[in-house]
């Protein structure tokens, strides 16, 4: 006895399980279902097909559920990765050969080869002396008033649609926004827990992407945030940093609730300004070359935010519920430029080829 | 998550930054558990063979020419894994009663009403693991997760239309047996 026997017409057999797996065309789907609203034979072979898969698909899920929830085996695997994927020379190496590239490609060649031999050898003379240190730094922090505990130079991504507050060892707050990438790379001891210091002791967050709002505890280590092309030293002050890029152009934004900020620009171009209460102002790359502008009265709309700030550092409480995330959301298309404004320069992204079925409008 | 996005990712992870691997686990980790489950058998033995599997990418990143085939090059090393644990023969079966209530979390239990089709899915369930494991493997993914042709196919590296053939020859199978263990016709009436 087969199938055909129960009564379905032979010639759409195949047909009727492949509609019913939704392998179908539209245009077939259509067909298939015209023949089932007329043949009443194939219509019970369908019903019947439908209603075993269901039983014994329930049974199988039901024997192979999952021990335990997504989430829970993502937080178990993160846990039991070794500490780098690659060595800490290995690593240097990646470094010291995208910043050769950057050289090379700016036309600056005799410049590059000094340059790559130097970074070759500091990444060596790092490894032995220093990396295996630097690799254990472990920091104490409160992420949305729960204690948490990171590495140094460990990234935070921020996902949920009412951003992130932190509480750093020193006691200050800082709040990212959704979007914002961003790791703490030096922080002074903590006295109480096991965190070991930098080696310079002061305290420095990098900015990858997004923005920060941060209030500083006044203290004896300067404070300062880096972006790509600024770096942000404060004492004792609430203000906001944000990073974006457009067109070519990467902006460093700096606004200043209370107190003042110094502002450095990068990669050794002279130029630093201070920025007072209620003042902003912009750092911005074009062409490799990097502008300060003179500070301006604050825009008042970012004012509103860092006053919002302000108010909510106290209780940290982010405005809205943090939402359920299961699955990361990313929007792509930003999360894939800030992550390219991570290196010194404009970093190739290697697409899928010529098979990717997504549209990207430069990516 | 765009396929650019998941290279960059992975080149990320490849430079020192380890928390980059986590979307990668969240993306893959139902396929990879599912993948194990369906050519173990085993629940749980298939969760710890997912968690070698991401812990073994990680470790061999650097050895992935191709970041594009990511996921192919993850189900390759899944699928290797769980033929280890056949060959090693260290599965020991798993009684359903062992899971712990408390962690079963995503437990969809369907049970049909009526006597007749209890019996008749225990009859299929018992059919299906008479069957050459070729044909068990697909069935198994595709009931778990009603996953598609394609993504069955990259998952067992299995050509599409080889998919297709063996999902409607192994069904014809289960039924045929089915058939001749009940001796009645099962879709009259």
């Amino acid at each position: 006895m087969n199938i055909a026997d129960s009564g379905c017409c032979m010639e759409w057999e195949q047909e009727i399980v492949l509609y019913h797996d939704n392998e179908l065309s539209p245009e077939s789907c259509l067909r298939v279902e015209k023949h089932l609203n007329k043949c009443s034979r194939c219509s019970d072979f369908y019903d019947s097909l439908a209603r075993e898969e269901r039983f014994v698909a329930g049974r199988l899920r039901h024997q192979y559920a999952a021990p335990i929830s997504t989430r829970m085996f993502t937080d178990q695997v993160m846990r039991r990765l070794p500490a780098q994927p690659l060595s800490a020379s290995e690593r240097a190496m990646e470094w010291a050969k995208e910043y050769a590239e950057w050289l090379f490609a700016s036309g600056r060649r005799s410049v590059a080869l000094a340059m790559t031999l130097l970074i070759c050898a500091m990444g060596a003379y790092w490894t032995v002396q220093v990396g295996l240190h630097v690799e254990d730094a472990i920091i104490h922090i409160k992420r949305n008033d729960a204690l948490f505990r990171t590495a140094l130079h460990e990234p935070f991504f921020i996902m949920n649609e009412s951003g992130e507050f932190f509480e750093l060892p020193d006691g200050s707050i800082l709040y990212a926004t959704q979007g914002a990438i961003f790791s703490i790379d030096s922080f002074p001891p903590d006295p109480h827990g096991e965190s070991r210091s930098n080696i310079d002791g002061d305290r420095r967050i990098n900015l990858v992407a997004g923005e920060v709002f941060i209030d500083v505890q006044p203290g004896r280590e300067t404070f300062s945030v880096i972006t790509t092309n600024a770096k942000v030293s404060v004492f004792g002050t609430q203000f906001y940093v944000g990073l974006e890029r457009y067109s070519g152009v990467t902006q460093t934004q700096v606004a200043v609730r209370e107190g003042r900020v110094n502002i450095e620009k990068k990669r050794n171009q002279p130029g630093a300004l201070s920025v007072n209460t209620k003042e902003m102002t912009y750092v911005k790359t074009i062409n490799g070359s990097i502008q300060l502008q003179y500070p301006q009265e604050i825009d008042p709309l970012l004012l509103e935010r860092l006053d919002l700030f302000h108010e909510m550092r106290e209780s940290q409480q982010a405005p809205l519920p943090l939402p359920v995330n299961q699955s990361p959301i990313f929007q792509d298309d930003d999360l894939l430029q800030q992550i390219q404004s991570y290196s010194p320069h404009q970093m190739t992204v290697e697409t899928a080829g010529d098979d990717s079925s997504s549209q990207e409008d430069g990516g | 998550m765009k396929d650019a996005t998941e290279a960059t990712l992975i080149l990320q992870v490849r430079k020192g930054r380890r928390e980059c691997f986590r979307p990668l686990v969240e993306k893959y980790e139902r396929k990879v558990f599912l993948l194990a489950c369906s050519i173990l058998g085993d629940g749980m033995d298939a969760q710890d063979i997912a968690q070698d599997a991401f812990l073994t990418a990680f470790q061999k990143l650097g050895e992935l020419k191709d970041v594009s085939k990511f996921s192919s090059w993850l189900f390759g090393i899944t699928r290797n894994l769980c033929f280890e644990a056949l060959r090693n023969r260290r599965l020991a079966p798993t009684a359903l009663d062992d899971v712990p209530a408390q962690d079963l979390k995503n437990v969809i239990a369907m049970r049909p009403d009526d006597e007749e089709g209890e019996s008749l899915v225990d009859v299929m369930l018992r059919r299906m693991e008479d069957l050459p494991e070729k044909y068990r493997v697909l069935l198994r993914l595709k009931y778990l997760e009603d996953y598609s042709y394609q993504e069955i196919a990259e998952m067992t590296d299995v050509p599409v239309d080889l998919v297709r053939s063996r999902l409607y020859e192994g069904r014809r199978m289960l039924r045929e047996g089915v058939e001749k263990t009940r001796g009645r016709n099962e879709y009259s009436g």
